[in-house]
């Protein structure tokens, strides 16, 4: 018997540096404002090579000993869609770059709140910086709706 | 274009009581011998769910908040990625019940590595008790033990 499901596996890094962290304002369409930096994990990589990789490539930073906070999940019929894993990195060297993903700068932790975050940045904050939550977890408000464009809205979230 | 890939998802848990945790003595696997208790994620289940619902299930314990401390990995010969999601509990009740998977019992913390481990029990173990790691990925996965390759990160 297959236990085998469709995933998108992919990671997201909190790069910090005293009470500054690293933030990239997403100029992409589809999900912009600002976000922390991080990417897809590539067949053959390990997540952690790869939070370091996407990292370097959006941000020209070389994390050192990123550390696993926790997951963001999104639910679906048959099974988990994707999963984000979530590091934190408080290591690094290089010289700061943006990337075609967007500008990336220092920010005050006080001053996330009132940014122009990316769609569901607010509570993906408190897993980072929560040590007692390890998820969150997303699923549709409405199981039976047709299947159609993905929407921030249809989404309900719980923080475990 | 779409991003996905074939994934096996499971997750295990160390059940701790002060310098004592949690073992699973599993039989009639071919992966047997010490381990902690743990199993697939579910459809319509977070990680988080999952986790409380197989240490329930295999020792009749109902842990509390766990939390996530790391991953092991590696990528199957037919490109699929096989990945167990680590956890740590502290709280828990109920009343310890063995099931069908195997024998559970207290063992003391620093006689872990000195027990009869299933396979790649030792290299988890590490990734469970040292708070400075995240992720034990392995190169080659072997069904022997002496023939895998890892990497602790």
């Amino acid at each position: 018997m297959s236990r085998e499901v469709q995933v998108e596996l992919t990671n997201m890094c909190m790069v910090c540096d005293g009470d500054k962290v690293l933030v990239q304002n997403r100029v992409k369409p589809g999900w912009p404002g600002i976000t922390f930096s991080g990417g897809h994990v590539e067949p053959g990589e390990s997540v952690t090579a790869s939070v370091i990789r996407e990292v370097w490539e959006e941000t020209g930073l070389t994390v050192e000993n990123p550390k696993l906070c926790g997951v963001k999940t999104w639910g679906g019929p048959e099974g988990l869609l994707e999963i984000a894993f979530l590091y934190k990195a408080e290591k690094f060297s290089g010289e700061l770059r943006p990337s075609e993903e967007g500008e990336v700068f220092w920010a005050g932790r006080e001053e996330l709140p009132s940014m122009q975050l990316a769609s569901g940045m607010e509570e993906t904050f408190r897993v980072f910086f929560e040590e007692d939550i390890s998820e969150l977890y997303y699923e549709k408000k409405d199981k039976d709706a047709p299947a159609g464009p993905w929407r921030y809205e249809d989404w309900q979230y719980t923080l475990q | 274009m779409s991003r996905e890939v074939q994934v096996e998802l499971t997750n295990m848990c160390m059940v701790c009581d002060g310098d004592k945790v949690l073992v699973e003595d599993r039989v009639g696997h071919a992966w047997s011998g010490i381990t902690f208790p743990g199993g697939h994620v579910e459809p319509g289940e977070s990680v988080v769910a999952s986790v409380i619902r197989e240490v329930r299930e295999e020792t009749g314990l109902t842990i509390e908040s766990p939390r996530l401390c790391g991953i092991k990995d590696w990528m199957r010969d037919d490109g699929s990625r096989y990945i167990v999601l680590l956890f740590k509990a502290e709280k828990f009740s109920g009343a310890l019940t063995p099931s069908k998977e195997g024998d559970v019992f207290w063992a003391e913390r620093s006689g872990l590595l000195g027990m009869n481990l299933a396979r790649s029990m030792r290299e988890t173990i590490e990734v469970l008790l040292d708070d400075g790691l995240s992720e034990l990925y392995y190169t080659v996965y072997s069904k022997i033990t002496d023939g895998s390759h890892w990497v602790l990160q």
